[in-house]
Parts: C-alpha cells; structure tokens; sequence
C-alpha cells in the first residue's frame, strides 16, 4: 500500500470518527442543558476550548456553540469540517474502500452541506445529529461488512482507534461534564444525570447498567468508560484494539510500548479520590502521549524514507 | 408527447431515434413506445431517481474556472440513443482498422520514417508538432504498439453517415461514464432493459486489464499495473480512481513513484518498496519527465523516461503518441491508412483544410462564416469557433490569428450533426445534437467498447458537446438485430 494512501486513509476514519464523536457529545451537552435546574449556566467556553477552539468569548449563547461545534467550517473541529476532509480523503482513496461506504459518506456530506445557519433551531439540530450518528454506523457497518481485511483495514481501523481514545479523554474531561466523582458538584442534586449524559455519548448507558447493576455513581461510570475491557468504547479498549494494529503492521515499526505506557497510567488512576485538575493533567496526559504515538505512525509508515526499502 | 419537430421531418438533421415520417428507427421502436406513454409527471419522476443515483454514487468531474474548481454532479439525459448491433460491427471495424493504421505510422515515425521518405506526410509536420518527443527516436515499444487505448469522436451527418471527427491518443478520457451512465440507466429503467437486447458495456474494465498485463517487462502473471494521477484537482480524477479501482490497479500520483539507479520505477509503500511493470498514465507527455520533460513539472517522476527508454517499464500510451493526434494530421489519416494497409478506410474523415497549406488557408479565409475552425492541438471544446454561430467581430479575430499561426489552425464544414431526443430544461423532450466516443484498446491485439460515450449538446441549436463547455452525456445502447420487431 502507498504510503501516501495509508496516511489518507488513517485520517479519513479519524475524521469520521471525530464528527461521530463530536455529534454525540453535542447531544449529550444538550440534554444535559434541559435537565439543568434554573439559574446554572453551562460553561460552553471550556467546552469549546477542550474540543480545540481556544479563542471563544466569553459570553457565547448555546446557538453560537452548536453552530460552531456543528456547522462551522471556521472551526475545524466542526462536524462538519471533519465530514468534509473525511469526504476529501475518502476522494483519493475511493478505490480500496467499499462503494456503500463511499455512498453513506457521501450522502452525509450533502445533508450537512444543505443544512441551513438560518433554520438550524433545536429540533432540527438534534434530527441532523442522530442523522450524523446513524451516518458514521452505517459507514463503520460497510467498513466492517465489506473492507478487504488488508492493509487499508488496519490504517482505517487505526485511524479510528486512535480517534476514539482522544476524543474519550476529552470527554471525560471535567471541563466538559463539569463532573468529578465524590467532589461536590455545583449541581448537587443532578450528578447521576450528568454522568448518564457521558456514558450516553459513548452509547454505553445500557452496558453499564449491565456492568454495574448499582445506582449510577461517579467513579463506577468513569472506571467503565475508561477502563472496561469489555465495553468496547472504552478507552482501555480502543487501546487494546490500537496495540493490535500497531503489531500488525508491516515490519511493526512502530513500538506498542508507546501505547503500553498510556494503558499503565489508566489503570494506575485512582478514580476514587480525584480532583477535577488531576482527571484533566490525566486526560492532557494521555493526549500528549497520542501526539507521540501519532508522530511515530506518521514518520515510520507515512512520510517515505528511501532507507525503508 | 412526442412531437416530430420541423427539423426531423424536413430531414434537416438526421434523428438517431425517429425517421423523418415520424416512426421510429429500426432497433428504437420500443424504447419509442415507452417514451410515448411517460407522462410528464413519470418523466420527471425518473429524472429525479437518476439524479439521485448520481449524486448517491459520486459521479462528478471537476469545471476549471477563473476562481475555482467546481465539482459537479455528471449530467446524464434520461433518454439513450440507439444503434443497431449490425451498424455497430460495421463502425468497430473501421474503428480498429484505423488505430491499427495509427500504430504503424506512430512507430514508422519514430523509427524508419518511410512515410515521410515517401513523401505522403511532410517531414515539418511531425518535427514541428509539439507533441513530437525526439527522445523517443529509435524505440521500439511492445507490439510496436505507441497508442494503447483510442477514443474517437464520431458523428453522423444529414445522409446518415458515420464519420471520425478526430482521434484522441494522449490520454482520451470519458470511458468511465460510459460505464456509470449504463449502471445509472439499469437503475432508473429496469423495465426497458427487460424489453431490450441492449448488449451490455462492462467487459471493457477487463479487456482493459488483459492489455495492460500483455506490456509488461518482466514476464510475471501478475504484473504490478498503476494508474499515474495528477490527483484530485484534475477533471477527470473521478475517472482515474474509478478505472484503478475496476482493475484492481494501485492509483499512484508521482511523488509515490521514483526511479532508482537500475532504470526500474518503484512504489513508496508502506511495506517498503515494489517494482512497478505497466503505467498507464493519465498525464500529459510534458509532465511525465522533469528530467527531460518540463522541468516546472511536480506531477511527473524524475527518470521515468530514463526508464521507460531502457525498458524496465512499459507506458500507456507511449510518450509521443500525441503527435497523431494533431488535428493537422488527422486530415491525412486517409492516407495514412492507405499506405500502411493498402486497405480503403471504413470510416471517413470530415472533409479539413489546412491552415498551413496557402491553396487551403485562401478558402478558410474566405468562408470563415460557414467553417468551423480548430485549433490544431487542443481538446476540451476549448477556441472552437462556429462559423455560422459567431459574430463578425469573433471572426474577424480569428482571421488574423490564422495568418499569424496557419499551423496551429484547421477548418472543418459546419457539419448537421444528427440529433436524438433529449429532456430539456423545461421537462419536455427535444432534438438536441450528440456525438458518439467509443475507446479501442491495442496490444498484442486490439477490443473495442460495446458503443462508448454519447455526449450531447444541451442547449438548443449548439454543436459542443464537451462536459466542459455545458454539454451532458446519454447512455448508448448497441441493440441486437435479432431482438428487434
């Protein structure tokens, strides 16, 4: 496979995976607004800030964030500007990915493209966000369905793997559930609320009530959505599954301790006695360690060195 | 709702579909029938579906404009145009007779010159041509064969008769939505293809791959195949990743490619490096090669001539195909045939004048109002001029840009170039003019498309069909005489 392929290929599932991702946090925030009691404010400008864009007002309404989260192409981590380079990078690599993945892509890509700034009000924003959601599984379906299980897969897989384990550890981030368990929230009152917001923007509430078979409770949801090896959105999961690839891939040049280390630190947490800035240097933490993951997947398999031959 | 226009029953144009008396032409009848009963609402009911389907499957090309690149959803009309199987054979032949013709000379050219030592094609003209690469003097490629893959321009004038409007052998394109528009069309018509023998368009991907195998250097089962890009901005990138991905073909741009110093071409891939044996290119000559070539080029690889030169890859078409592509050359192609098949050529050319001949450029100056005049190496519908079409001031420029350059100028007679119904923007239907591009393969032996690309002229009255300029495209369909009524 080309590396110049791979690499496209690696950053289309990441974006698809990040408008996913991004589609569920935004209804999650949602939801999580029309259970808030009167009188507390969201803090959408912290939000905004995990998910990237640093130079937020202050005093941006609930319609600004979602348009930007959602619509902008000025914001790059918009739903749409990430459906939009997936489409980009799916271009140049329509040939070695399935037609009906292509076409489910696609066809999202016009959705968003026709969704207008000016009727754009709650109940077509919560239509759109389940249509993006539903989108991405049908693609992952098509993906998992009828991808050779070549080379292409693994970049894919890794791609969106890799993804997922970022954007879990920006999820979890207090700045974005305004939750910590054991500390008193300012919402005293609506934790298990808020907490079921984030287990329902993995898509994970039913497992967990599975798993835990206990009223919810802070530290037992971000144990689950961290470390559980058996719900597959996890992030000690997605880990496992980006160790696997990474060992599968020609000539394994790139080290699985890279990712060893950052499973470590998971379990090294101590859930029980956290406070809000240790869980975000934890998640920074972890993100960090991605970036260099990230470097080494792009220098060893995407940047060509004659020397590699 | 059919209504037989005054330009069909005074047999102005010829009609693919209706004959002058209004009924249909043999193979067309039922297609005809079907049409008759659409009501307005099906109809558009259908063009919908086939919108749709186009949109839903990606089928685009890319528009170059002053500003930017627009991607546009490929126009296909709804109705198909129709040829009898027993035509069609007809058509293949000559169509293969003449790239056979066009191989000969392409590789006398670069190497022994007879025809040019006997006098039938004058030396200048290829020396001069722009497309003439001296490089590639003495080469003798695979079955001697330069040009792999031919798509002609036919159309048809008012008698009925087939002709070849010009040959395209650098890197002819279309062949992809002539395998989509027939995908689209089973979609939106599974009744009429029921009805129909229409014989089907799909083996050309195979055929496709068998000729590329048969020029590899190293003599492997599985030759490693690639389809060389500009990438994505390109017009036709949707056709470069849709053939790559029909033969299972790594779609590479030139930075994934680089020559070593044993003269053979390699892959960066992420498993390392792989030899590559057959390019087929979708670049022009002068990107191939900065090395040699143009030097500005990014889309090229360094040393790929080199390569090529030595034999360690093959490359479809050959550079310096181009040069039998000039327009100015084309008006000898009835020699040409004669010369190295002693056959009679069964497909004529439109009737040329030569710019550079003073005999020829005299007649051109004075009828610049019912020609239609072209420059000699440019494709797309771009600098067409339409005699009757334009304005004094539109040919009065042109006049001294053909005194200035009678080279790189040719005229042609306005050609009535038939018609076949078509949707209009309005939602009904009209004659609008089509031409017709099959694609001829040639290696150790030579396929031909079942049909090829039909393109129409959507605006009333207008002769330029290229996608580029606002034309759209119809499904063809060959149909088998025995099925007929």
């Amino acid at each position: 496979m080309l590396s110049r392929v791979a690499e496209h290929l690696y950053w289309l599932a990441r974006y698809v995976e990040r408008a996913e991702a991004t589609a569920r946090l935004t209804i999650a925030a949602s939801d999580t607004i029309l259970d808030l009691p009167d009188g507390v404010l969201y803090d959408w400008k912290t939000l905004m800030q995990v998910f990237g864009s640093g130079d937020t007002e202050t005093g941006i309404s609930e319609a600004e964030v979602m348009e930007q989260l959602v619509l902008s192409l000025e914001h790059s981590g918009s739903i749409r500007a990430s459906i939009a380079a997936a489409r980009e990078n799916a271009r140049v690599t329509r040939d070695l990915i399935p037609k009906d993945a292509w076409v489910a892509l696609n066809e999202l890509h016009g959705l968003i493209e026709r969704q207008s700034f000016a009727d754009f009000d709650r109940s077509s924003r919560i239509r759109l966000l389940k249509q993006v959601i539903s989108s991405c599984r049908l693609w992952h379906g098509c993906i998992m369905a009828s991808q050779a299980r070549d080379l292409s897969y693994l970049f894919l897989r890794l791609g969106d793997r890799v993804e997922h384990v970022d954007m879990v550890s920006r999820l979890v981030d207090p700045r974005v559930t305004q939750m910590v368990p054991g500390a008193s929230s300012r919402w005293s009152g609506y934790e298990a609320i808020g907490w079921q917001n984030l287990l329902s923007a993995l898509g994970g509430v039913e497992l967990y009530r599975h798993s835990a078979r206990n009223r919810i409770r802070g530290s037992d949801v971000l144990d689950f959505v961290l470390r559980n090896p058996e719900f597959p959105q996890s992030m000690a999961s997605a880990l496992a599954r980006v160790r696997s690839f990474l060992d599968q891939l020609p000539h394994q040049r790139v080290s699985t301790d890279l990712v060893d280390v950052i499973a470590e630190g998971l379990t090294q947490l101590d859930l029980q006695h956290l406070n809000p800035d240790a869980l975000t240097q934890s998640m920074d933490w972890i993100q960090q360690g991605l970036g260099s993951l990230h470097e080494h997947i792009s220098s060893e398999y995407f940047f060509f060195q004659a020397n590699q031959a | 709702m059919i209504q037989v226009t005054h330009e069909i029953a005074t047999g102005r144009f010829f009609d693919e579909l209706i004959k002058p008396d209004g009924n249909a032409r043999p193979g067309a009848e039922s297609l005809l029938n079907f049409l008759k009963d659409l009501s307005p609402k099906v109809l558009s009911e259908r063009r919908t579906a086939l919108e749709a389907a186009i949109k839903s499957q990606g089928i685009s090309f890319l528009v170059y404009s002053d500003s930017m690149n627009i991607d546009r959803s490929w126009p296909l009309d709804l109705v198909p145009r129709v040829m009898r199987a027993s035509e069609w054979r007809q058509t293949e032949l000559g169509l293969k007779q003449r790239l056979k013709a066009l191989n000969l000379f392409l590789n006398d050219i670069y190497n022994e010159k007879a025809i040019i030592n006997d006098g039938i094609v004058p030396a200048d003209l290829i020396t001069h041509s722009p497309h003439y690469i001296k490089l590639a003097s003495g080469y003798r490629p695979p079955y001697d064969t330069w040009a792999h893959i031919c798509g002609s321009d036919l159309v048809r004038d008012q008698a009925g008769k087939l002709f070849v409007l010009e040959d395209n052998l650098r890197v002819p394109s279309g062949v992809s939505y002539m395998l989509e528009n027939r995908s689209v069309m089973k979609q939106v018509y599974p009744e009429l293809f029921r009805n129909h023998q229409i014989l089907p368009v799909s083996q050309y991907a195979s055929d496709l791959l068998d000729m590329l195998n048969t020029l590899s250097p190293r003599p492997v089962d599985h030759p490693v195949i690639v389809v060389l890009t500009p990438g994505i901005y390109n017009s036709a990138y949707f056709e470069h990743s849709y053939l790559a991905q029909q033969i299972g073909a790594e779609l590479v741009q030139g930075s994934d490619l680089f020559v070593d110093s044993d003269d053979c071409v390699y892959m960066k891939a992420v498993e390392g490096v792989s030899r590559v044996d057959v390019i087929y290119r979708r670049i022009d000559d002068s990107y191939l090669d900065p090395d040699v070539l143009n030097s500005d080029s990014v889309l090229g690889v360094r040393g790929l001539m080199r390569a090529w030169l030595s034999g360690k890859v093959s490359i479809a078409n050959a550079p310096g195909s181009g040069v039998a592509d000039d327009k100015v050359l084309y008006a000898y192609m009835p020699q040409i045939i004669r010369y190295y098949l002693n056959e009679t050529p069964l497909l004529d050319n439109v009737p040329t004048y030569l710019a550079s001949d003073p005999e020829q450029q005299a007649y051109v100056l004075d009828h610049l109002h019912e020609l239609v005049v072209k420059p000699a190496d440019a494709s797309g519908g771009y600098g067409i001029l339409v005699g009757p079409h334009s304005t004094d001031e539109e040919i009065i420029a042109r006049r001294a840009e053909i005194i200035e350059n009678p080279r790189g100028w040719i005229a042609q007679p306005t050609l009535a170039i038939s018609t076949t119904l078509t949707v209009t923007d309005q939602g009904d239907l009209a004659p609008r003019h089509v031409d017709l591009r099959p694609f001829v393969l040639q290696s150790s032996e030579q396929w031909c498309s079942t049909g090829g690309l039909c393109r129409v002229a959507l605006k009333e009255g207008s002769l330029i069909v290229n996608s580029s300029q606002g034309g759209g495209s119809k499904d063809f369909w060959v149909v088998a005489d025995e099925g007929l009524a």
